[in-house]
C-alpha cells in the first residue's frame, strides 16, 4: 500500500502532522492557563461589571481555542492513521477533520471579534 | 467548468468522497484565511489611526513595549504569510478539483506543510518570548 502513496504527499502529510501536534499542544496548554487565570479573575471581580465582562469574554475565547486545538489533535491522529494504512477511508477522515477544524476556527474567530466589540 | 465527479488521478487513496470533502474544506480554509487577513488589516489601520490621533502618547507606549513589540510585528507578519499560503493551497486544491491534475493536489499539500511549519516555528518563538518575559518580570 505504501508504494501507491506518492512520496511527496506522504512526506508533506508527515510534516503537517508533526507541526500540527506541536502547535496544538502549545496553544492548548497556554489557553488552559489563560482560562484558569480568567476564572480566578471572575471570582475576584465581585461587582465590578467591566472586569466580569472582560473575564467572561476571555473564558469564552479560550474555551473556543481549546475546542479548535482538540480538533487539531484529533486531526493529527487521523493523519497518523492514514500514514500507517494509506487507505482512502483514513484520508477522507483526515479531510473531514480538516474541514471541521477550519469551520470551527472561522466561527470562533467571528464570535471572538463580536464579543470583544460588544463587551470590551 | 464543473467539479469532477470521480478523481482523474492515479493516487489510490483518492476516491469520489474525497472530492466532495476536499471542496468543503477548501471553502472554509479560504474563508478563514481571507477573514484573518481582513481583520489584521483593520487592526493595522486602527493602530495607525490611534498613532495619528494620540501620536506622542501611543508611540511612547509602543516604544516601552520593546521585545514584545518586535515579537508582535513578527507574529503578525508570519500570520499574514501563513494566511497567504493557506489561500494558495486552497486554490491549488480547487484547481485539482476542476482539472483532476494530481500534481496540483501534491503541491497543495506541500504548501500546507510549509504553512504549518511556519506557524509551529513562530509559536515556539512566541513561547520562548513569553518565558523570557515571565523570567524578566520576576
Amino acid at each position: 500500500m505504501d508504494n501507491s502513496t506518492p512520496a511527496d504527499i506522504k512526506k508533506a502529510i508527515k510534516t503537517i502532522r508533526n507541526w500540527m501536534l506541536i502547535y496544538a499542544i502549545i496553544i492548548l496548554s497556554l489557553m488552559f492557563l489563560f482560562m484558569l487565570q480568567n476564572i480566578a479573575k471572575l471570582f475576584a471581580a465581585q461587582t465590578h461589571y467591566y472586569l466580569i465582562n472582560e473575564s467572561m469574554v476571555n473564558i469564552i475565547m479560550s474555551f473556543l481555542s481549546i475546542l479548535c486545538n482538540i480538533i487539531l489533535i484529533v486531526n493529527a491522529k487521523a493523519y497518523s492513521a492514514f500514514l500507517k494504512s494509506g487507505q482512502a477511508k483514513e484520508f477522507n477522515q483526515s479531510l473531514k477533520n480538516d474541514y471541521i477544524y477550519w469551520l470551527v476556527s472561522t466561527l470562533s474567530l467571528f464570535i471572538t471579534i463580536i464579543l470583544n466589540i460588544i463587551f470590551k | 467548468m464543473e467539479i469532477l465527479d470521480s478523481p482523474q488521478s492515479d493516487i489510490e487513496f483518492v476516491n469520489e468522497e474525497t472530492n466532495y470533502i476536499l471542496q468543503k474544506s477548501c471553502v472554509w480554509k479560504k474563508i478563514f484565511a481571507i477573514s484573518s487577513l481582513v481583520i489584521i488589516g483593520i487592526f493595522i489601520l486602527w493602530m495607525m489611526f490611534l498613532i495619528s490621533v494620540y501620536s506622542v502618547f501611543v508611540l511612547e507606549i509602543i516604544i516601552d513595549l520593546n521585545l514584545l513589540l518586535v515579537f508582535i510585528i513578527l507574529f503578525i507578519a508570519t500570520y499574514c504569510f501563513v494566511c497567504v499560503l493557506l489561500i494558495k493551497s486552497a486554490n491549488k486544491q480547487n484547481q485539482y478539483l476542476y482539472t483532476g491534475n494530481q500534481d496540483k493536489l501534491i503541491s497543495s499539500y506541500l504548501l500546507l506543510a510549509k504553512s504549518w511549519r511556519t506557524l509551529g516555528v513562530i509559536t515556539i518563538i512566541g513561547l520562548l518570548v513569553l518565558l523570557i518575559a515571565v523570567i524578566i518580570s520576576f
